[in-house]
């Protein structure tokens, strides 16, 4: 299996929100996440993504790959035919493994079927002639090491972790050690992506991937040095930025912009998305 | 919405969402025997119990159970908690918001606010979050309005300030303000989205009703009335002509026009509803503003006049 080639952080983008497709204001990525459930919800964006294919109806030329991390609701309604009619579709570079929903206080029985449905899945999705991740889930270490095996023994070398949920509730440093326990012993190429990762997690060698430089943007907060901040707040808002997007504005001044058309949340949430990319490779400043 | 994401606790993401802590016990049912007939919603089963309530299920296995429902010829509906439901039908299952919830939504969305801030508080020596829900009118029906939806969406009562002229109504409370972010209703300070995925048809027009006490005009024009819908952004205003589409009315295409404000130009946008489709409009949808009510009433009175065997609008 091919291997992704990651950037330390590689932004998720809102399919049916254009301010959040950033590249159109100048910003240079090489690879971005679109979440497959953005579609799924939004009949007539699926439509006009399904026709183009995501290359086109995003305007994007870098790499595309689908994020197939869904609520559970979608999780239960798709199926193999239905993954790979969309996966022609959309035309994305690379894919996900399909999701699915492994909670530690449900019946054990539950996310161990779970975990036999993705490990399945990532078995069929071998037939794809697109590069596809490998997905970190389980309830428990035996689930996670159990499933992350099974990918590394078929040759998935790129993985993802889904970590909003597990970083909020405490459960992240777990799930991590359970797979670097896994990949340092049988793939030690290989590459994890922590996907929906808000707040810093610092950890070598992996890469980020989120839509909080957005969802940020659009409550109005800016980030700096990877932290969120209110657009006034004292410690930030006469701060000079030097980013593209800011081009040595302060938050202050940004906020001045708020007017019509969108442009001040576009402005701002290319401001967030250079801030963390900055960030999290290593300018501490951002 | 907050939705369940896979990960971690279940019972975490439930308490997130709603402060509820813990999701509907559905295991053991305690003898509890069944009564009436079993219905089929696509892959879902509703059954009646004897002790009152439902209980739905998914291939024999018991996903839920309620207090109370309503059933339907094409669907079920649950309540769930703070104006939502729970729709089942044969396209499967669904959030979706209750009328009061959806018209809150659009009273918000059109000349509301829900936000939060911070504040140094000099006496505790450190910062503190204020979060705020808000709706701002002239008419005092709309601020009774806003007081009934709350109360009955979120049991809270809003306090209110300004007795001239505008009027404030606010409702401060983390929960609301959460629970109204995560369906994007208030986007940012002028902005706004309408949470279609989660409105059935009544929600709509709920919403719609909501929005258009707002920011919605009646006016006199050379044929006899004319109704618009404006905003200042662009595309939440194409959310709700799409709303009003979903709903079969043939809305104009979005225009643009200036308006000065003290020392700002506006570029304000705006729709208007075919004259054909007034009548419809009244009765489907109308307004809870008491100059949109007065110029319906007229318009009703044009209506009575011109069509005889007609002249049923109330």
């Amino acid at each position: 299996m091919q291997k992704i080639g990651f950037a330390k952080f590689a932004p998720e983008v809102d399919l049916v929100d254009q301010r959040s497709w950033v590249w159109r204001d100048g910003a240079e990525i090489d690879t971005i996440l679109a979440p497959l459930w953005h579609l799924l919800t939004n009949w007539l964006a699926l439509t006009a993504a399904s026709s183009s294919g995501l290359h086109d109806y995003l305007g994007f030329h870098g790499k595309v790959v689908l994020s197939t991390v869904m609520p559970d609701e979608l999780i239960d309604k798709l199926d193999r035919d239905r993954y790979f009619q969309l996966i022609k579709d959309l035309r994305p570079d690379a894919t996900m493994v399909p999701d699915n929903y492994t909670y530690i206080d449900a019946p054990l029985y539950q996310s161990w079927s779970q975990t036999i449905r993705l490990v399945t899945f990532a078995n069929d999705f071998l037939d794809l002639d697109i590069p596809v991740i490998g997905l970190v889930k389980g309830a428990i270490s035996q689930q996670y090491v159990w499933s992350l095996q099974k990918q590394v023994d078929m040759g998935y070398v790129s993985f993802a972790l889904p970590s909003r949920e597990l970083f909020k509730q405490g459960l992240l440093d777990g799930a991590f050690l359970s797979a670097r326990h896994v990949l340092e012993r049988n793939c030690p190429d290989a590459e994890l992506l922590f996907y929906g990762l808000a707040h810093p997690f610092r950890r070598a060698k992996a890469s980020y991937s989120n839509l909080s430089w957005f969802i940020e943007a659009k409550h109005t907060r800016y980030i700096k040095g990877g932290k969120s901040y209110h657009m006034v707040d004292p410690e930030i808002r006469s701060n000079r930025c030097d980013c593209g997007a800011c081009k040595g504005r302060t938050p202050v001044e940004l906020l001045s912009l708020q007017t019509r058309y969108g442009k001040y949340i576009r402005t701002l949430a290319l401001h967030n998305m250079l801030d963390l990319k900055r960030y999290l490779s290593g300018d501490k400043d951002g | 919405m907050g939705t369940k994401m896979g990960s971690g606790r279940l019972r975490d993401q439930y308490g997130e969402r709603f402060n509820q802590g813990q999701p509907t016990w559905s295991g053991e049912k305690g003898g509890e025997c069944l009564l009436g007939g079993v219905k089929q919603f696509g892959g879902h089963e509703v059954r009646e119990l004897s002790t009152g309530g439902y209980e739905l299920s998914k291939g024999g296995v018991v996903v839920g159970s309620f207090r109370s429902g309503r059933i339907d010829p094409d669907r079920v509906v649950f309540p769930l908690s703070h104006g939502t439901w729970l729709e089942v039908s044969d396209r499967g299952t669904r959030e979706i918001l209750s009328p009061e919830k959806a018209m809150l939504g659009g009273l918000i969305a059109s000349d509301g606010g829900n936000h939060f801030y911070y504040r140094f508080d000099k006496r505790l020596g450190y910062r503190v979050s204020y979060y705020t829900t808000r709706f701002a009118s002239e008419d005092i029906e709309l601020m009774e309005l806003f007081d009934g939806l709350s109360e009955a969406v979120y049991d809270k009562t809003p306090r209110h300030y300004g007795k001239e002229g505008m009027r404030k109504g606010y409702i401060s409370s983390k929960e609301v303000f959460y629970d109204l972010n995560d369906l994007g209703v208030k986007t940012g300070p002028d902005e706004f989205h309408i949470p279609r995925e989660h409105l059935d048809s009544t929600g709509k027009r709920a919403y719609l009703a909501g929005f258009f006490s707002g920011d919605g005009n009646i006016s006199k024009s050379t044929n006899g009335f004319e109704i618009r819908v404006y905003s200042e952004h662009k595309e939440g205003l194409e959310e709700v002509r799409q709303t009003f589409l979903d709903l079969g009315f043939h809305p104009s295409e979005i225009r643009e026009s200036i308006r000065q404000r003290e020392s700002r130009v506006e570029i304000i946008h705006n729709f208007s509803i075919p004259v054909k489709e007034h009548r419809r409009f009244a009765a489907e949808i109308g307004s809870h503003r008491p100059s949109h009510i007065g110029r319906l009433k007229k318009m009703g009175e044009l209506w009575v006049c011109n069509e005889p065997l007609g002249g049923i609008w109330v």
